[in-house]
Protein backbone atom coordinates (compact mmCIF):
# COMPACT_ATOMS: atom_id res chain seq x y z
CA UNK A 1 0.00 0.00 0.00
CA UNK A 2 1.25 3.28 -1.16
CA UNK A 3 0.53 6.78 0.43
CA UNK A 4 -1.98 7.56 -1.63
CA UNK A 5 -4.08 4.51 -1.25
CA UNK A 6 -3.28 4.88 2.66
CA UNK A 7 -4.59 8.40 3.23
CA UNK A 8 -7.72 7.39 1.34
CA UNK A 9 -8.28 4.98 3.54
CA UNK A 10 -7.86 7.23 6.79
CA UNK A 11 -10.69 8.33 7.68
CA UNK A 12 -12.71 5.03 7.35
CA UNK A 13 -9.73 3.60 9.39
CA UNK A 14 -11.01 6.06 12.02
CA UNK A 15 -14.45 5.70 11.82
CA UNK A 16 -13.76 1.69 12.14
CA UNK A 17 -15.72 1.10 8.43
CA UNK A 18 -12.14 -0.70 6.99
CA UNK A 19 -12.16 -4.66 6.61
CA UNK A 20 -9.63 -6.23 8.90
CA UNK A 21 -7.69 -7.20 6.13
CA UNK A 22 -7.55 -2.94 5.09
CA UNK A 23 -7.42 -2.00 8.51
CA UNK A 24 -4.30 -4.20 9.42
CA UNK A 25 -2.82 -2.80 6.44
CA UNK A 26 -3.18 0.75 6.49
CA UNK A 27 -1.85 0.63 10.00
CA UNK A 28 1.30 -1.07 8.87
CA UNK A 29 1.65 1.67 6.78
CA UNK A 30 1.19 4.45 8.85
CA UNK A 31 3.49 3.21 11.48
CA UNK A 32 5.91 2.79 8.90
CA UNK A 33 5.06 6.04 6.77
CA UNK A 34 5.69 9.49 9.42
CA UNK A 35 3.71 11.56 6.87
CA UNK A 36 1.02 9.05 7.09
CA UNK A 37 0.97 9.22 10.39
CA UNK A 38 0.76 12.93 10.96
CA UNK A 39 -2.30 13.16 8.50
CA UNK A 40 -3.91 10.38 10.37
CA UNK A 41 -3.03 12.40 13.59
CA UNK A 42 -4.66 15.75 12.15
CA UNK A 43 -7.73 13.94 11.22
CA UNK A 44 -8.30 12.69 14.69
CA UNK A 45 -7.93 15.94 16.32
CA UNK A 46 -10.06 17.30 13.84
CA UNK A 47 -12.70 14.48 14.64
CA UNK A 48 -12.44 14.73 18.17
CA UNK A 49 -13.11 18.54 17.92
CA UNK A 50 -16.23 17.50 15.94
CA UNK A 51 -17.71 15.13 17.82
CA UNK A 52 -16.84 16.90 21.49
CA UNK A 53 -18.77 20.10 20.04
CA UNK A 54 -21.93 20.75 22.14
CA UNK A 55 -25.01 21.32 21.01
CA UNK A 56 -26.35 24.75 21.35
CA UNK A 57 -28.59 25.55 24.28
CA UNK A 58 -31.94 26.99 22.68
CA UNK A 59 -35.62 27.22 23.45
CA UNK A 60 -38.12 28.07 20.55
CA UNK A 61 -40.48 25.74 22.27
CA UNK A 62 -43.12 28.89 23.02
CA UNK A 63 -42.68 30.75 19.96
CA UNK A 64 -43.11 27.53 17.45
CA UNK A 65 -45.80 26.18 19.48
CA UNK A 66 -47.49 29.94 19.28
CA UNK A 67 -47.05 29.68 15.08
CA UNK A 68 -48.61 26.78 14.74
CA UNK A 69 -51.50 27.80 16.47
CA UNK A 70 -52.31 30.55 14.33
CA UNK A 71 -51.63 28.15 10.86
CA UNK A 72 -54.02 25.51 9.41
CA UNK A 73 -52.16 22.17 8.40
CA UNK A 74 -52.32 21.55 4.84
CA UNK A 75 -54.71 19.66 3.97
CA UNK A 76 -53.52 16.70 1.81
CA UNK A 77 -56.02 14.40 -0.26
CA UNK A 78 -55.42 11.42 -0.20
CA UNK A 79 -54.69 8.92 -3.13
CA UNK A 80 -57.85 6.99 -1.85
CA UNK A 81 -59.53 10.23 -2.13
CA UNK A 82 -58.78 10.56 -5.92
CA UNK A 83 -59.53 7.31 -6.48
CA UNK A 84 -62.46 7.85 -5.12
CA UNK A 85 -63.32 11.30 -7.11
CA UNK A 86 -61.93 9.14 -9.91
CA UNK A 87 -64.58 6.21 -9.51
CA UNK A 88 -67.48 8.31 -8.76
CA UNK A 89 -67.02 10.35 -12.12
CA UNK A 90 -66.70 7.23 -14.03
CA UNK A 91 -69.97 5.71 -12.65
CA UNK A 92 -71.83 9.24 -13.42
CA UNK A 93 -70.26 9.14 -16.58
CA UNK A 94 -71.37 5.37 -17.10
CA UNK A 95 -75.16 5.82 -15.86
CA UNK A 96 -75.66 8.64 -18.13
CA UNK A 97 -74.65 6.95 -21.13
CA UNK A 98 -76.59 3.85 -19.91
CA UNK A 99 -79.87 5.32 -18.74
CA UNK A 100 -82.32 4.11 -20.62
CA UNK A 101 -84.35 5.92 -22.96
CA UNK A 102 -87.59 4.97 -21.06
CA UNK A 103 -86.55 4.36 -17.43
CA UNK A 104 -89.50 2.20 -16.08
CA UNK A 105 -90.39 3.80 -12.67
CA UNK A 106 -91.94 1.18 -9.98
CA UNK A 107 -95.78 1.74 -10.10
CA UNK A 108 -95.82 3.96 -6.46
CA UNK A 109 -93.55 6.21 -7.96
CA UNK A 110 -94.79 6.55 -11.13
CA UNK A 111 -98.54 7.43 -9.24
CA UNK A 112 -97.12 9.68 -6.79
CA UNK A 113 -95.12 11.61 -9.31
CA UNK A 114 -98.79 11.44 -11.35
CA UNK A 115 -100.53 12.79 -8.58
CA UNK A 116 -97.78 15.73 -7.42
CA UNK A 117 -98.07 17.09 -11.11
CA UNK A 118 -101.72 16.91 -11.11
CA UNK A 119 -101.72 19.21 -7.78
CA UNK A 120 -99.02 21.40 -9.06
CA UNK A 121 -99.75 22.21 -12.17
CA UNK A 122 -102.06 25.15 -11.66
CA UNK A 123 -98.83 26.95 -10.28
CA UNK A 124 -96.06 25.68 -12.66
CA UNK A 125 -97.65 26.05 -15.62
CA UNK A 126 -97.18 29.24 -16.28
CA UNK A 127 -93.34 29.27 -15.57
CA UNK A 128 -92.52 25.49 -16.98
CA UNK A 129 -94.44 27.13 -20.66
CA UNK A 130 -92.00 30.32 -20.26
CA UNK A 131 -88.84 28.18 -19.39
CA UNK A 132 -90.28 26.09 -22.51
CA UNK A 133 -89.63 28.76 -24.67
CA UNK A 134 -86.51 29.58 -23.13
CA UNK A 135 -85.11 26.30 -23.84
CA UNK A 136 -86.41 26.60 -27.14
CA UNK A 137 -85.48 29.68 -28.65
CA UNK A 138 -81.77 28.81 -27.23
CA UNK A 139 -81.81 25.22 -28.56
CA UNK A 140 -83.10 26.99 -31.67
CA UNK A 141 -79.94 29.76 -31.70
CA UNK A 142 -77.73 27.15 -31.54
CA UNK A 143 -79.34 23.79 -33.51
CA UNK A 144 -78.64 21.81 -30.52
CA UNK A 145 -81.70 19.30 -29.52
CA UNK A 146 -81.50 20.20 -25.96
CA UNK A 147 -85.75 19.47 -26.30
CA UNK A 148 -84.72 16.13 -27.36
CA UNK A 149 -82.10 14.66 -25.20
CA UNK A 150 -83.88 11.77 -23.83
CA UNK A 151 -83.38 10.28 -28.13
CA UNK A 152 -79.35 10.81 -27.47
CA UNK A 153 -77.57 7.85 -28.31
CA UNK A 154 -73.88 6.42 -27.82
CA UNK A 155 -73.38 7.32 -31.87
CA UNK A 156 -74.37 10.91 -31.33
CA UNK A 157 -72.14 11.94 -28.48
CA UNK A 158 -73.92 15.61 -28.87
CA UNK A 159 -71.61 18.11 -26.98
CA UNK A 160 -75.17 19.46 -24.70
CA UNK A 161 -74.53 16.05 -23.02
CA UNK A 162 -71.02 17.10 -21.75
CA UNK A 163 -72.11 19.84 -19.50
CA UNK A 164 -74.19 18.32 -17.84
CA UNK A 165 -72.14 15.37 -17.24
CA UNK A 166 -69.39 17.73 -16.15
CA UNK A 167 -71.31 19.34 -13.50
CA UNK A 168 -72.22 16.23 -12.11
CA UNK A 169 -68.86 15.12 -11.72
CA UNK A 170 -67.61 18.29 -10.76
CA UNK A 171 -70.27 18.02 -7.46
CA UNK A 172 -68.92 14.44 -6.84
CA UNK A 173 -65.22 15.58 -7.04
CA UNK A 174 -66.22 18.29 -5.07
CA UNK A 175 -67.92 16.22 -2.16
CA UNK A 176 -64.80 14.24 -2.42
CA UNK A 177 -62.44 17.03 -1.55
CA UNK A 178 -64.66 18.22 1.25
CA UNK A 179 -64.75 14.91 2.84
CA UNK A 180 -60.86 14.88 2.53
CA UNK A 181 -60.33 18.33 4.15
CA UNK A 182 -62.54 17.09 6.69
CA UNK A 183 -60.54 14.25 6.98
CA UNK A 184 -57.14 16.02 8.36
CA UNK A 185 -58.56 18.73 10.73
CA UNK A 186 -57.37 17.05 13.99
CA UNK A 187 -60.60 19.06 15.39
CA UNK A 188 -63.31 17.81 12.98
CA UNK A 189 -61.94 14.24 13.24
CA UNK A 190 -61.55 13.69 17.29
CA UNK A 191 -65.47 15.25 16.66
CA UNK A 192 -66.36 12.32 14.50
CA UNK A 193 -64.37 9.61 16.56
CA UNK A 194 -66.57 11.06 19.34
CA UNK A 195 -69.75 10.74 17.54
CA UNK A 196 -68.60 7.30 15.85
CA UNK B 1 -24.54 6.93 17.27
CA UNK B 2 -28.58 8.40 17.50
CA UNK B 3 -29.61 9.73 20.45
CA UNK B 4 -32.65 8.38 21.64
CA UNK B 5 -35.90 8.12 19.42
CA UNK B 6 -39.08 9.60 21.05
CA UNK B 7 -41.92 7.20 21.93
CA UNK B 8 -43.89 5.90 19.03
CA UNK B 9 -46.98 7.16 20.48
CA UNK B 10 -46.02 10.88 21.26
CA UNK B 11 -44.83 10.90 17.54
CA UNK B 12 -48.00 9.37 16.74
CA UNK B 13 -49.61 12.11 18.47
CA UNK B 14 -47.58 15.00 16.83
CA UNK B 15 -48.46 13.61 13.62
CA UNK B 16 -52.34 14.11 14.31
CA UNK B 17 -51.85 17.50 15.62
CA UNK B 18 -51.47 17.47 19.17
CA UNK B 19 -50.09 19.99 20.40
CA UNK B 20 -48.20 18.77 23.55
CA UNK B 21 -46.73 15.98 21.35
CA UNK B 22 -45.40 18.38 18.41
CA UNK B 23 -43.67 20.30 21.77
CA UNK B 24 -42.25 17.25 23.15
CA UNK B 25 -40.97 16.66 18.85
CA UNK B 26 -39.59 20.84 18.86
CA UNK B 27 -37.63 20.09 22.48
CA UNK B 28 -36.12 17.01 21.47
CA UNK B 29 -34.97 18.30 18.05
CA UNK B 30 -34.37 22.20 17.86
CA UNK B 31 -31.25 22.78 18.91
CA UNK B 32 -30.00 19.89 16.15
CA UNK B 33 -31.83 21.75 13.83
CA UNK B 34 -30.69 24.78 15.18
CA UNK B 35 -27.11 24.13 15.11
CA UNK B 36 -27.62 22.97 10.86
CA UNK B 37 -29.27 26.83 9.85
CA UNK B 38 -26.33 28.28 12.06
CA UNK B 39 -23.70 26.21 10.63
CA UNK B 40 -25.00 27.39 7.42
CA UNK B 41 -26.48 31.12 7.57
CA UNK B 42 -23.20 32.11 10.32
CA UNK B 43 -25.74 33.85 11.74
CA UNK B 44 -28.00 33.79 15.05
CA UNK B 45 -30.65 35.54 13.72
CA UNK B 46 -31.36 33.82 10.65
CA UNK B 47 -30.78 30.56 12.19
CA UNK B 48 -33.57 31.20 15.09
CA UNK B 49 -36.05 32.12 11.97
CA UNK B 50 -34.85 29.27 10.01
CA UNK B 51 -35.57 26.75 12.76
CA UNK B 52 -38.82 28.52 14.20
CA UNK B 53 -39.55 27.85 10.03
CA UNK B 54 -38.81 24.39 9.46
CA UNK B 55 -41.06 23.51 12.69
CA UNK B 56 -43.82 25.32 11.54
CA UNK B 57 -43.40 23.30 8.37
CA UNK B 58 -42.94 19.75 9.47
CA UNK B 59 -46.11 20.40 11.49
CA UNK B 60 -47.69 21.88 8.55
CA UNK B 61 -46.65 18.39 6.70
CA UNK B 62 -46.38 15.69 9.40
CA UNK B 63 -48.81 13.47 7.96
CA UNK B 64 -46.57 13.05 4.79
CA UNK B 65 -44.33 11.55 7.57
CA UNK B 66 -44.67 7.62 6.86
CA UNK B 67 -44.74 6.55 10.90
CA UNK B 68 -42.96 3.35 10.15
CA UNK B 69 -39.64 4.87 9.67
CA UNK B 70 -37.65 6.77 12.12
CA UNK B 71 -38.40 10.40 12.29
CA UNK B 72 -35.24 11.75 12.28
CA UNK B 73 -34.44 11.67 8.83
CA UNK B 74 -37.60 12.93 7.72
CA UNK B 75 -37.23 15.94 9.77
CA UNK B 76 -33.82 17.04 9.17
CA UNK B 77 -34.47 16.43 5.42
CA UNK B 78 -37.49 19.10 6.08
CA UNK B 79 -35.41 21.65 8.30
CA UNK B 80 -32.31 20.86 5.49
CA UNK B 81 -34.48 21.82 2.86
CA UNK B 82 -35.91 25.40 4.36
CA UNK B 83 -32.58 26.12 5.20
CA UNK B 84 -30.83 25.67 2.07
CA UNK B 85 -33.92 26.74 -0.03
CA UNK B 86 -32.84 29.71 1.97
CA UNK B 87 -29.70 29.95 1.31
CA UNK B 88 -30.21 29.88 -2.45
CA UNK B 89 -32.72 32.79 -2.55
CA UNK B 90 -30.24 34.78 -0.53
CA UNK B 91 -27.62 34.28 -2.49
CA UNK B 92 -29.58 34.28 -5.53
CA UNK B 93 -26.88 30.48 -6.45
CA UNK B 94 -28.44 28.29 -9.28
CA UNK B 95 -26.33 25.73 -7.92
CA UNK B 96 -24.86 25.19 -4.34
CA UNK B 97 -21.22 23.62 -6.24
CA UNK B 98 -19.67 26.18 -6.15
CA UNK B 99 -15.60 25.74 -5.81
CA UNK B 100 -14.65 28.40 -3.89
CA UNK B 101 -14.86 28.31 0.06
CA UNK B 102 -17.20 31.00 1.60
CA UNK B 103 -15.59 33.38 4.98
CA UNK B 104 -17.78 33.14 7.98
CA UNK B 105 -20.23 36.53 8.47
CA UNK B 106 -19.01 35.63 12.14
CA UNK B 107 -15.70 34.83 13.44
CA UNK B 108 -15.66 33.63 17.07
CA UNK B 109 -14.60 35.87 19.39
CA UNK B 110 -11.69 35.13 22.63
CA UNK B 111 -14.70 34.39 25.06
CA UNK B 112 -15.42 31.56 22.49
CA UNK B 113 -12.66 30.03 21.77
CA UNK B 114 -11.19 30.12 25.72
CA UNK B 115 -15.22 28.69 26.36
CA UNK B 116 -14.76 25.71 23.68
CA UNK B 117 -11.27 25.25 22.89
CA UNK B 118 -9.06 26.36 21.17
CA UNK B 119 -9.05 23.03 18.59
CA UNK B 120 -12.78 22.99 17.88
CA UNK B 121 -12.93 26.70 17.75
CA UNK B 122 -10.30 26.65 14.77
CA UNK B 123 -12.29 23.25 13.64
CA UNK B 124 -15.13 24.96 13.83
CA UNK B 125 -14.44 28.55 11.85
CA UNK B 126 -12.54 25.90 9.54
CA UNK B 127 -16.26 24.16 8.85
CA UNK B 128 -17.99 27.36 8.30
CA UNK B 129 -15.53 27.91 5.11
CA UNK B 130 -16.28 25.06 3.74
CA UNK B 131 -18.89 24.76 0.49
CA UNK B 132 -22.65 24.79 1.51
CA UNK B 133 -22.73 20.63 0.37
CA UNK B 134 -19.87 19.47 2.32
CA UNK B 135 -20.60 22.02 5.34
CA UNK B 136 -24.09 20.31 5.45
CA UNK B 137 -22.87 16.95 5.16
CA UNK B 138 -20.03 17.39 7.92
CA UNK B 139 -22.70 19.44 10.23
CA UNK B 140 -25.38 16.59 9.87
CA UNK B 141 -23.14 13.39 10.11
CA UNK B 142 -21.73 15.09 13.47
CA UNK B 143 -24.93 16.07 15.06
CA UNK B 144 -24.98 12.08 15.78
CA UNK B 145 -28.66 11.83 15.27
CA UNK B 146 -28.39 10.80 11.39
CA UNK B 147 -26.79 7.40 9.97
CA UNK B 148 -24.49 7.74 6.27
CA UNK B 149 -27.94 6.82 4.88
CA UNK B 150 -29.80 8.88 7.00
CA UNK B 151 -27.80 11.88 6.35
CA UNK B 152 -28.25 10.99 2.48
CA UNK B 153 -32.18 11.21 2.85
CA UNK B 154 -31.70 14.29 4.62
CA UNK B 155 -29.93 16.00 1.40
CA UNK B 156 -31.78 14.24 -0.95
CA UNK B 157 -29.04 12.77 -2.28
CA UNK B 158 -27.78 9.13 -3.15
CA UNK B 159 -26.17 7.72 -0.59
CA UNK B 160 -22.68 7.59 -2.36
CA UNK B 161 -23.00 11.04 -3.32
CA UNK B 162 -23.16 11.78 0.62
CA UNK B 163 -20.52 9.50 1.12
CA UNK B 164 -18.44 11.63 -0.95
CA UNK B 165 -19.47 15.13 0.45
CA UNK B 166 -18.42 14.09 3.68
CA UNK B 167 -15.34 12.54 2.98
CA UNK B 168 -14.27 15.69 0.63
CA UNK B 169 -16.10 17.99 3.73
CA UNK B 170 -13.28 16.67 6.47
CA UNK B 171 -10.47 16.35 4.29
CA UNK B 172 -10.82 20.02 3.32
CA UNK B 173 -10.96 20.88 7.33
CA UNK B 174 -7.76 18.70 7.05
CA UNK B 175 -6.48 20.15 4.82
CA UNK B 176 -7.04 23.65 6.46
CA UNK B 177 -5.77 22.97 9.80
CA UNK B 178 -2.97 21.23 8.91
CA UNK B 179 -0.38 23.77 9.72
CA UNK B 180 -2.20 24.98 12.59
CA UNK B 181 -3.04 21.21 13.97
CA UNK B 182 0.75 19.43 13.35
CA UNK B 183 1.23 16.66 16.60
Amino acid sequence: MNCTQAQELLQDLLDGRLSAAQEREARAHVEACADCARQLAIYRDVFSALESEPLPEVDFADAILARVAAQPRAASVSWATWAYAAASLLVSVALWFAAPQNLALPAWAASGISKASEWAEPWLAPATEEAGAVVESVSSAADMPWTDWRAWSLDSLSLPRVPLMLVIAACVAALAVNLSVLRVQPQARRAAHLVL
Amino acid sequence: MARDELPTHVIEAARTGDAAAFRRVVERYQAGVFKLALRMTHSHTEAADLTQDAFLRIYRFFEKYDPSKPLAPWLYRVATNVVLNHIRARRSMASLDAQEAEPPAQVASAADATALGETQELVRQAVDRLTPNLRAAVTLYYLKELSLRDMAEALDVPESTAKVWLFRGRKALKDMLEEKLEP
